[in-house]
């Protein structure tokens, strides 16, 4: 090979790596426009416009227009969309081109991004959703992921709260998992578990991998599936600057409606529950709800700067998101400001280096909230109607005689002390007052996450490329709780102060090669490297009782009163490490039949010795039908691809360092003649070195289908998905003499159909375009210890194990007593005991509960499966419409089939309020109903029973937004504005009686139980969207 | 050029390999020490062996299950006390070992069975993995031997025959099955003749120090397996052994032996050790309701039921649990016994006198008597949450006991002179005359003693059974089944090798 062709050749593999890496290369020169419109003279909006020969391109407009600086030496522009032809324009120098695109199914020349790579969504193999940014950009959320909800078929999203700042539970193709189920995200390449930095308006490009073909090249992380996101590069040429806007006004969106005081008190007087009787009813009648929530604002803010030159190119944005809760005051609140610098950079002919770089600062405040426990929002349903917010006047004897006692009753800003309830009482208090345990900083922290990367050309088709990123987060944790008094149980004699900071620091770093070959209609591709990854985490915790003064300003553990101890001391310092080598390699012939294989093989630190290395095969085919000569080229389908997946991944996510090991405890103690301590050092449970990742084995099959030229597409996947080696608690024979270790033991299922559908069209001005998807999932328990009945998981109140994961069942269903109506009188009560062997326990208005287990009698072994809170189906749908400078969204999301368990009550605190309906609906001899039980507020036949499951089917308007886009022409040094108004989350529609049909949970085995769930608020915003 | 640069990043990406497997998968894990590096030095040796003993603290209260407490379950059976709580249904399975109505899924004999076991395990951890390479150590591991033998004789005499489980087990062991009872008794003796033969004497031990296993605790378990096993004879030359020692000897009264100066005292041979100082509470530094706590909450589930009764004296309320039974006081009204009896028990009009009140009706269990060996005494909680804070220790092993095994072992190696000695040494305490009766008579008045010296202890059901008298003396009492209680079914499920006992 002489100098000259090497040279020649090298700039076109130049080409090739950057567009594998994102990589711009600019060399601008001249500025050209022009408008690309199809076959049927529509303009295309967003079709992709590139030099050829460079990355350098753009996308079209509304109006199907495109402004590019072409490089210098340009000679041919590509221009591509979905669904049509892509063709070359040579640029002969002209200024203006008009270009024609024509419709052709077989060439899906979009690309989308893979593990390692990027593929063109023809040649897809695998199950992956594209989410269009488009469509997500103008939403006001604060998480990426609640902009992601109903977006794609497969891919469930619950948010854990409505409050500011929570977080979610990501299901790619259902719950995988007894514990975390969390698909991993891949962030420009780095590897993350944690996407709250992230803001929509930085983002490009989300793709979700769903099935094992796509997945495997992540191998240990990938069984719950991949969400890979591309952040923004910077655009070709002209420099942009662009500022976004949004304000928005927060408020309450609930069903729920509370028994009055005068409801109460009647309910209580009816249940023989000791309390205020309706005779002594003082007027105050107090709606918490109303107390509770307020209106609250909701700002963002985001700066772009991008542009670029032949070297190099950038995109640099600020931006600021601050929520305030709807709950009152400012103790729930998030605010979060990001910087992120994106650079790209051609070193030389045959190297590009580049920096992907983002710095956040996020803060949350926090009231106490999914808890039936002192709980705000359980509070806010549970306290006394009859107890005022404050007292105006003098306080009522018992409270006064509290005060004279020397108990810290807390007062408000006015020095009015908070109302209390002499009847209600235990972890139920005042939830305002509540408020007012919830001081200091909250969670802050700083996370810098980034890689550089360079990638290098090294033959025709050959690429290597070198990545290092750190993704470092430094938390810090600060509350100080003041002295208060509400109940006996809730109250603290003096304050008390939590400090803690941890850093996790994460480092990757990846080395890889991508090959790519033509020999005539055989097409190869090659990828392989290996991925190293270290992960660091180190904390430190202190807590304090007794301040110096009850003051934010000494409300540090600096300030602790001499004298007293510091409760708690701890820290620590972890580390683990991951090693993967990969490769894929696909072939396909004519751009017919596509055959893909990954393996990924991978060593944790986390595992023994001899069984810290997996191997994790996936294998792929792919029959584009549509290209066959058999296919009417002429009918109604324009494209066709069948596809079929099998793989394995792994999951580590619930393994910790040392999980397996047998460690030397040394909690426990015992004394000596002298009553002195003595540590006792003991294994603390038995080793298991045989632990190893919980692996997911899937088939998928699949189609890709386009008609009516091109105008509907359909995609359509089926899968089965096997979790194995879930961890579980051994169970052994107690004769060993120790705990068990956590065993892999336990299978979960999940199959489910998954159905994407879309219909655009233009007609004269108005174009529009209609998008749905549907999810239908199973998800089963297949495998368990068969020593193990089921696996006990969250508690509800005191005393009832309300979720279990036991074979034959989905996941951490809801499990309790089983009833079949009401038993309408005293007679029948009676019938029915003696039919049990009973003497007592049962009466009128009282559920009929059945013996399931049949052994003649009701035992706490008699519940069962009541529920379940995983929803039979998932549905997306958006309209998008488009005429002249209007464009108008509405997306609407919603979940059928699901139950949510109602678990605020405490049948330990029987005198507490309670929704409405149980006073209106409940059986007495006047209403003789078998819907409903009668007043009381212990009974556990009825609230550890199915009366307290309710259906969670919702259907929700996440948004309905109008906007207007000037014309950029007519605006001089503006490049274009667009003015928006929405309303998101502001219809919803359930049968659901509570705050929020939406019951998330932190805890994975706590999903669709509402202990007082801080519901998601409805919003109005305002935007506007102003480019120079 | 282009080779250059291939050789350039291929050498990168097998650097990144090689470096990356060498050490990157090997990574300490911080604030956990592995067993392979423990059991090293004296002080090892020594936490590891605290941890044997404080198996002995053992009584849990896990959700679901109930409170699990071997006292209980070598208590309950008896004849001396009822279960009591609130009701039947507050510890159902307390209730169903009072009352002959157990089966093999009773949680608190499953605790039973399970904490011996735990305790057998970590006495295994020692004696195995601690080198015999200083005088400590050698102790210690004495030590160890004496407990393993201590927690074997308790399953044996329960359980009969049971897993004999010398070493740690690999999972591919975990289906053992049960050896015989003779077998297992063998292992005792071998271990507590170790044990003996490297262990001090008790006074050689410091007060910190005397809780320890001593040469005469060993013997004495050595005694107590030979007794059992009907080794008359040898079992009278233990315990005549352990009496001429002169290592102990009776406190003057009796009822110094259960007052908390009498711990770890004269009489005391082996003592489950609990403090009043843990300081635990209802909130930040809670009880630890799933673990050995240092405290004795069984003091406060026997104090008599909170709200049934109230203010007595020294005596506090508790949870009214394991009330004395009227046949417990009539045997000591029929003895003419008022010394031991008052230190044991009192009757309501006793309490009444006391200036206590019966405000309950129908008191769930309650037979009319209350207790006051292993009573609620304000006392024995006084720093902090009283509820939570007992400091009693259970009297395992006590010479007056020892000197009644050693009367029966001499009688029935037919030396009656020497058994009345013995048996008249407790008598003479009581305040009782001593006997001079020989042959049977002898013997029941031997039987008769061990009723009222040691009532509510935890000896009289196992007595009864290998007496023969149980079926007698003991309500709903089945011959060929309640002799000993079920293997628990879960080790059953566990261990398909496992066997139950007959009747269950």
């Amino acid at each position: 090979m002489n100098k000259h062709s090497f040279t020649r050749r090298t700039k076109h593999f130049i080409c090739l790596a950057l567009l594998m890496t994102f990589s711009l290369s600019m060399f601008a020169q001249k500025s050209v426009s022009g408008k690309v419109t199809d076959d049927a003279g529509q303009s295309l909006i967003g079709a992709s416009v590139m030099v050829k020969g460079t990355t350098a391109g753009t996308t079209t407009d509304m109006d199907g227009a495109f402004k590019l600086n072409l490089p210098e030496g340009a000679s041919i522009l590509e221009i591509s969309y979905l669904g049509y032809q892509t063709i070359e324009v040579a640029t002969d120098g002209k200024d203006f081109f008009n270009i024609l695109l024509k419709s052709d199914a077989a060439v899906l020349d979009q690309v989308v991004v893979v593990g390692y790579g990027r593929q063109k969504k023809s040649q897809v193999t695998g199950a992956i959703s594209s989410i269009e940014v488009d469509e997500i950009k103008n939403l006001s959320n604060g998480q990426l992921q609640s902009s992601l909800q109903g977006r794609s078929a497969g891919v469930s999203i619950l948010p854990n709260s409505g409050s500011p700042g929570a977080g979610f539970k990501v299901r790619v193709r259902g719950t995988g998992s007894n514990g975390n189920s969390e698909p991993l995200y891949i962030v420009d390449g780095m590897r993350t578990k944690n996407i709250s930095f992230l803001s929509a308006g930085e983002v490009e490009n989300i793709e979700i991998l769903k099935d094992a073909a796509a997945a495997a090249i992540y191998g240990a992380e990938g069984a719950n599936g991949v969400v890979i996101i591309t952040t923004k590069s910077g655009a070709n040429g002209e420099s942009r600057v662009t500022y976004t806007a949004q304000y928005g006004i927060q408020s309450l969106n609930s069903n729920l409606q509370l028994m009055d005081a005068q409801q109460h008190a009647s309910y209580m007087e009816e249940a023989g529950i000791p309390g205020r009787t309706t005779a002594d009813l003082d007027g105050v009648s107090t709606n918490w709800l109303d107390e509770v929530f307020e209106t609250s604002p909701l700002q963002q803010h985001t700066l772009s700067f991008t542009g670029g030159n032949e070297k190099t190119n950038y995109y640099i944005q600020g931006s600021y998101f601050d929520q305030n809760g709807i709950v009152v005051g400012d103790r729930d609140k998030f605010t979060r400001s990001a910087i992120r610098a994106n650079i790209n950079s051609n070193v030389n002919s045959w190297l590009n280096v580049g920096l992907r770089m983002n710095y956040a600062r996020s803060n949350r405040k926090g009231i106490s909230e999914d808890s039936e426990f002192g709980g705000v929002l359980a509070n806010t349903i549970l306290m006394d109607p009859n107890s005022p917010v404050t007292y105006d006047g003098a306080l009522p004897e018992f409270a006064q005689a509290l005060l004279d006692g020397g108990s810290a009753l807390l007062t408000d800003e006015n020095g009015s002390y908070y109302g209390m309830s002499e009847f209600v009482n235990g972890e139920i208090y005042n939830p305002i007052a509540t408020q007012e345990l919830y001081n200091g900083s909250g969670n802050t922290t700083n996370r810098i996450m980034g890689s550089v990367f360079a990638e290098a050309t090294l033959m025709e088709g050959l690429t290597f490329t070198t990545r290092f990123g750190v993704d470092n987060e430094y938390g810090y944790f600060h509350n100080w709780t003041p002295s208060y008094f509400f109940t006996t149980t809730g109250q603290a004699n003096s304050a008390t102060v939590e400090q803690t900071s941890w850093t996790n620091s994460n480092v990757q770093w990846e080395n890889f090669f991508n090959y790519n070959k033509s020999f005539g209609v055989h097409n190869l591709a090659f990828v392989g490297g290996t991925s190293m990854y270290s992960f660091q985490n180190n904390y430190i915790v202190g807590a304090g009782t007794g301040l110096i003064k009850e003051s934010n300003i000494f409300g540090y553990l600096g300030s602790v009163q001499p004298g007293n101890e510091f409760t708690t001391g701890n820290g620590g310092e972890s580390m683990n490490n991951l090693l993967s080598y990969f490769g894929r390699a696909s072939y396909d012939y004519d751009g017919k039949y596509i055959l893909s294989v990954v393996l990924r093989r991978d060593g944790s630190s986390l595992l023994a010795d001899g069984n810290k290395w997996g191997t994790f095969p996936s294998a792929s085919l792919g029959w584009i039908v549509s290209k066959e000569n058999f296919f009417p080229s002429t009918g109604a389908v324009n494209f066709l691809k069948i596809r079929a997946s099998w793989g394995q991944n792994g999951s580590l996510a619930n393994l910790s360092p040392g999980a397996w090991k047998s460690a030397i405890g040394f909690g426990n103690a015992y004394p000596d003649g002298d009553g002195n301590l003595n540590i006792a050092a003991e294994p603390t449970i038995l080793s298991n070195p045989e632990l190893t990742w919980e692996t997911s084995e899937q088939i998928d099959l699949g189609f890709d289908m386009s008609m009516f030229n091109n105008k509907v597409g359909v995609t359509f996947d089926y899968f089965q998905k096997e979790t194995k080696d879930l961890l579980n608690q051994g169970i052994i024979p107690n004769f060993v003499g120790n705990n068990a270790p956590t065993v892999n033991l336990g299978d979960i299922t999940n199959t489910g159909i998954e159905l994407e559908l879309s219909y655009r069209n233009t007609i004269g001005d108005l174009s529009f375009e209609v998008a749905a998807n549907l999810t239908r999932i199973k998800n089963e328990v297949t495998a368990l210890d068969e020593n193990l009945n089921f696996a006990p998981g969250a508690g509800v109140g005191v005393g009832w194990t309300a979720t279990a994961f036991e074979t034959g069942l989905p996941a951490w269903y809801f499990r309790g007593y089983q009833t079949e109506g009401i038993l309408q009188s005293e007679q029948e009560a009676t019938e029915y005991m003696n039919s049990l062997g009973l003497t007592e326990g049962f009466q009128a208005g009282d559920p009929r509960v059945v013996d399931v287990n049949g052994d003649g009698t009701i035992t706490p072994d008699d519940q069962t499966f009541i529920g379940s809170p995983h929803p039979d189906m998932l549905y997306g749908l958006r309209l998008a419409a488009e005429y002249k400078g209007f464009d108008f969204t509405m997306f609407m999301q919603g979940s059928q089939g699901n139950d949510i368990l109602l678990g605020y009550n405490r049948t330990d605190r029987a005198s507490s309020n309670k929704p409405a309906f149980f006073y209106e609906d409940r059986w007495h001899e006047g209403n003789p109903t078998n819907d409903w039980f009668r007043a009381n507020g212990d009974n556990v036949y009825a609230y550890n029973s199915d009366f307290m499951i309710f259906d969670g089917s919702y259907l929700r308007i996440k948004q309905i937004q109008l906007g207007y886009n000037f014309d950029s022409n007519a605006s001089g040094f503006m490049k274009g504005a667009r003015l928006f108004v929405s309303l998101e989350d502001f219809f919803t529609f359930t049968k659901y009686v509570g705050m929020d049909p939406e019951v998330g949970s932190g805890d994975d085995r706590s999903q669709g139980i509402d202990r007082g769930v801080y519901p998601l608020p409805k919003k109005i915003m305002f935007g506007a969207n102003v480019s120079f | 050029m282009k080779s250059l640069l291939i050789k350039g990043f291929g050498a990168i990406a097998l650097c990144v390999g090689l470096y990356a497997c060498a050490d990157f998968l090997d990574v300490d894990v911080n604030n956990q020490l592995s067993v392979d590096s423990f059991y090293e030095t004296d002080e090892d040796a020594n936490q590891a062996t605290m941890a044997v003993y404080d198996i002995l603290q053992w009584h849990q209260n896990q959700w679901g299950s109930g409170w699990s407490s071997p006292y209980m379950v070598k208590t309950l059976p008896s004849d001396e006390s009822q279960a009591g709580g609130a009701n039947a249904g507050d510890q159902p399975n307390y209730v169903a070992i009072d009352r002959m109505a157990f089966d093999a899924t009773n949680a608190p004999i499953e605790a039973t069975w399970a904490v011996n076991y735990y305790g057998i395990y970590r006495a295994n951890l020692v004696i195995n993995n601690v080198e015999p390479n200083t005088d400590l150590k050698k102790r210690l591991i004495a030590e160890a031997q004496a407990l393993r033998a201590y927690y074997y004789l308790e399953l044996v005499t329960l359980f009969g025959d049971v897993p004999l489980i010398l070493s740690e087990l690999a999972p591919s062991e975990y289906n053992q099955a049960r050896v015989a009872k003779s077998e297992v008794y063998a292992q005792i003796e071998a271990d507590a003749t170790a044990a003996a033969a490297n262990l001090p004497n008790k006074s050689e031990y410091s007060s910190a120090d005397r809780f320890r296993m001593a040469k005469g605790t060993a013997q004495t378990i050595l005694g107590k397996a030979q007794l059992y096993q009907e080794n008359w004879s040898d079992a009278a030359s233990t315990f005549n052994g352990i009496i001429a020692s002169g290592e102990y000897d009776l406190e003057p009264e009796f009822k110094n032996v259960f007052a908390e100066g009498g711990e770890l005292g004269v009489e005391s041979i082996m003592e489950a050790v609990y403090v009043e100082t843990a300081g635990y509470d209802w909130g930040a530094n809670g009880y630890p309701w799933g673990a050995r706590s240092e405290s004795n909450i069984h003091i406060q589930l026997m104090g008599a039921r909170e709200g049934a009764f109230s203010g007595v004296d020294s005596l506090n309320n508790g949870w009214g649990f394991n009330y004395p039974s009227e046949k417990l006081w009539n045997a000591f009204v029929d003895a003419g016994d008022v010394v031991r009896r008052t230190e044991t028990l009192m009757s309501e009009q006793e309490f009444i006198d006391g200036g206590g009140t019966v405000d309950g009706e129908d008191i769930f269990d309650y037979q009319g008597f209350l207790r006051r060996k292993y009573g609620a005494y304000s006392t024995e909680s006084d720093d902090g949450v009283f509820q939570l804070n007992y400091g009693t220790n259970w009297r395992l092993i006590r010479y007056a006991d020892v000197l009644l095994m050693a009367a029966e072992a001499n009688h029935r190696a037919g030396n009656d002179g020497a058994a009345q000695t013995e048996l008249n040494k407790v008598r003479t305490r009581a305040g009782l005359a001593e006997v001079t009766a020989t042959g049977s008579d002898l013997l029941n008045a031997i039987i008769l003693e061990r009723q009222l010296e040691l009532a509510l202890e935890g000896h009289r059901y196992i007595d009864l059974v290998r007496w023969g008298m149980a079926a007698d003396e003991l309500d709903n009492f089945q011959t060929g089944k309640h002799e000993l209680l079920p293997i628990p079914q879960n080790e059953i499920l566990r261990a398909s090798n496992m066997t139950q006992n007959s009747g269950y």
